[in-house]
């Protein structure tokens, strides 16, 4: 296949282009010069601390304010110019609960359907149908007052589903929700490509992007990183593979650990944990991504000289390690 | 053909777009009225802050009704029927109504001037030819005394004319004119009613009262609508959907101009049942810019609502706005007693014009008079919503 058509089948993935983005309030600089695309289909995560701008994206992807500068463009339509046209598009799942209270869990459904204008056949179906997705079908009758959080966070997530938008917007849908009611939506937001959305996610959990996302952007006012997937991203930003394992106290002094490890491998000790009298967890970093060559010569070193080994794992650094050496500052200052 | 098929279409888009406009009105004013019937405290909180001022005011009515009403005299024909006459008049104040009594001025113009500056309940004047045309010994020609009152509905001008009206008959029965063998009355009394002008008394203020605990609640339920939207984040569920702006901030507006109906309906009935106020005038013009005021003042409560964006400061700024609309209309004090500066003020201020059409309606309807204030108050309603419109699409709403 030619350069040029795969050009164009990417360039008619593309969904959502943002296109040099600036937002600046009399004070501050929330947003700068930010400019990435986000493709049909795909979870796209945007990450950043607590004023990174995240939420300013979102209220300027839906039309919500101006930006100061630059435009985004969903398919052929202008955000601002075109809101009409692009209202539909969208299925907004606010940071906020932004639920009416004392109204039930149905009658915010329909609230919702009627205020596009759904068909009464269509609504009563599909609301049946998410409530039973959600789990909230038995008290879908009971003033959403009595919710607890995590049931209100997946009432917001369906209703923003219910008009059958093509972008569900997730403004940290999961904020402040016990583990439980987060697996449950992460499970919903997995779903979500194989019906035909495009995600657009923002959080400040570093956890719930490396499950979620196909790709993202780790924003600080302005993109530090990305877009892009979050391996390529770790790889990238941070080319190192970290070696866990438990072996004895005494291998701490031995050749295994000065010459092998340190020497041989360039290897270096970042974490010792002492988990018995006998026996330790050492972390060992590599400044390398070659991970089969260190495996190999690893194991063939552990077995040729009899090294007790135990419970031995490879990792990457996650997210937030990526995070701290691209900003210097902890992921939630 | 091609043509047609465009305008056609075109037709079709706005008669979508209209009957659109309509659903999402009701929709929302649906959603609000259950949320309003569910969340009391809501209710009560734009009911209870004006029925507090409402009961304050009206108690200071009760204790600021003076002991005394004065009616001026005027006997311009120094007769001795109309000594008589006077003495009649002066016997109205007796052990049973104490209250009355009596001050004698020498000009009808002087005497006018003082009875529209709000200081007498009327005005008696015997006119010159007064005993002439008793002794005249013609059938048809009488001794004329003139009554002259600014508001009829008051209860003690009321009870003055009744008492005034025995006078009368008591004259004509002491004093015998015949004609032949035919007795007649000598004289008789002319009533005449000062209309188009602004009336200081009891219930004229309370009619203000009752005018202004609607728009008063009008502009509560108006700012709490909105703040509560704002407080409970839902207004990024309607800024986000295909809703109208206009018809967003007109179910707003709507629903505050229901309630405070339904509040100002209760209360009428209920003053009309104790104040005993009758109704004179156009109820439809009544209605009309009753929908104008409260429709202006729950456009202001929206520009609250935007301002503020939470519910207790929203109620606190509207009971410090109402204490000024109270003030400049005439809540606290008659206007013509808080100078010229306050006066001009008032012409700013649309209850000014409503709180007028009410009383003028109730007590001396007069077309010429509220025609005028009614135009105001629709001018008004639309600058207003204007200005609502243009407020809430800096807010997000962009459709």
């Amino acid at each position: 296949m030619s350069e040029s058509v795969l050009n164009n089948q990417n360039k008619q993935q593309e969904l959502i282009t943002i296109k040099n983005i600036t937002k600046k309030y009399p004070n501050t600089v929330a947003l700068e010069d930010i400019s990435f695309n986000i493709r049909k289909g795909e979870i796209f995560c945007i990450i950043g601390p607590n004023g990174a701008g995240k939420s300013t994206i979102v209220k300027i992807l839906t039309g919500q304010i101006k930006a100061s500068k630059g435009e985004i463009r969903i398919h052929e339509f202008h955000t601002i110019k075109d809101r009409k046209k692009i209202l539909g598009m969208f299925g907004l799942v606010p940071q906020e609960i932004a639920l009416y209270n004392e109204l039930t869990g149905r009658e915010n459904l329909e609230f919702h359907g009627r205020l596009f204008n759904l068909s009464k056949q269509f609504m009563t179906q599909k609301i049946d149908e998410l409530l039973t997705m959600a789990g909230l079908i038995d008290r879908q009758h009971d003033l959403v007052k009595t919710y607890s959080g995590g049931m209100k966070r997946r009432l917001q997530l369906i209703r923003a589903l219910l008009h059958q938008p093509e972008i569900v917007v997730l403004d940290e849908p999961t904020l402040g929700v016990d583990v439980q009611s987060r697996n449950a939506i992460h499970k919903y937001i997995l779903d979500l490509p194989s019906k035909g959305k495009t995600v657009v996610l923002t959080t400040n959990y570093m956890e719930e992007a490396e499950r979620l996302a196909d790709r993202l952007i780790i924003l600080d006012t302005k993109i530090i990183d990305g877009p892009g997937r979050l391996l390529e991203i770790q790889e990238r930003v941070f080319p190192n593979l970290i070696i866990e394992f438990k072996t004895e106290r005494a291998m701490l002094k031995s050749e295994f650990l000065t010459i092998f490890l340190q020497d041989e491998l360039k290897g270096k000790v970042i974490s010792e944990k002492d988990m018995s009298e006998r026996h330790v967890i050492l972390q060992i970093i590599f400044d390398t991504t070659h991970i089969e060559e260190i495996f190999e010569k690893f194991i063939a070193y552990t077995k040729a000289n009899d090294i007790p080994i135990e419970e031995f794992t490879i990792k990457r650094p996650n997210l937030e390690d990526v995070f701290i050496k691209l900003t210097g500052k902890e992921f939630r200052e | 053909m091609i043509i047609l098929n465009s305008v056609l279409e075109e037709q079709k888009k706005l008669k979508y777009k209209i009957s659109k406009w309509f659903r999402d009105l009701r929709t929302i004013i649906n959603k609000d009225l259950i949320s309003t019937k569910r969340v009391k405290k809501y209710f009560f909180s734009g009911v209870i802050p004006p029925l507090v001022m409402l009961i304050v005011f009206t108690s200071f009515l009760q204790v600021s009704n003076p002991e005394t009403y004065t009616v001026i005299v005027v006997d311009d024909d120094k007769s001795q029927y109309s000594g008589i006459m006077l003495n009649y008049v002066a016997n109205i104040s007796s052990d049973f109504a104490p209250w009355f009594s009596i001050i004698k001025i020498d000009t009808f113009d002087e005497a006018m001037a003082l009875l529209q500056d709000f200081t007498y309940l009327g005005l008696i004047y015997i006119p010159s030819g007064f005993e002439a045309n008793i002794t005249s010994g013609i059938e048809n020609q009488k001794g004329i005394i003139h009554l002259i009152v600014q508001n009829i509905n008051n209860d003690y001008v009321k009870n003055y004319m009744q008492r005034l009206d025995e006078a009368v008959l008591t004259f004509n029965e002491d004093v015998h004119v015949s004609v032949g063998s035919v007795d007649l009355f000598a004289i008789s009394l002319e009533k005449t009613y000062v209309i188009d002008q602004p009336v200081n008394n009891a219930k004229s203020i309370t009619l203000g009262i009752i005018a202004m605990y609607g728009i008063i609640c009008g502009m509560v339920f108006g700012a709490l609508n909105i703040a509560k939207e704002y407080e409970d984040s839902t207004i990024l569920e309607i800024a986000n959907s295909p809703v109208r702006r206009t018809a967003y901030m007109a179910s707003k507006q709507l629903i505050a101009v229901i309630l405070g109906g339904l509040v100002i309906l209760i209360f009428s009935i209920l003053l009309f049942l104790i104040f005993h106020i009758e109704f004179r005038g156009d109820l439809f013009i009544v209605i009309i810019s009753f929908i104008l005021i409260t429709w202006i003042h729950s456009g202001i409560g929206c520009l609250i609502g935007l301002k503020f964006k939470r519910t207790m400061p929203v109620i606190l700024v509207c009971i410090v706005a109402s204490m000024l609309l109270w003030f400049f209309t005439g809540g606290f004090a008659p206007l013509n007693m808080l100078g010229e500066n306050v006066i001009l003020v008032s012409r700013f201020i649309p209850a000014t014009y409503w709180t007028e059409i009410l009383v003028a309606e109730t007590l001396y309807p007069s077309i010429t008079y509220v025609l005028p204030r009614l135009l105001i108050l629709i001018i008004l309603s639309i600058i207003i919503t204007l200005i609502s419109w243009y407020l809430i699409s800096k807010e997000g709403f962009r459709v």
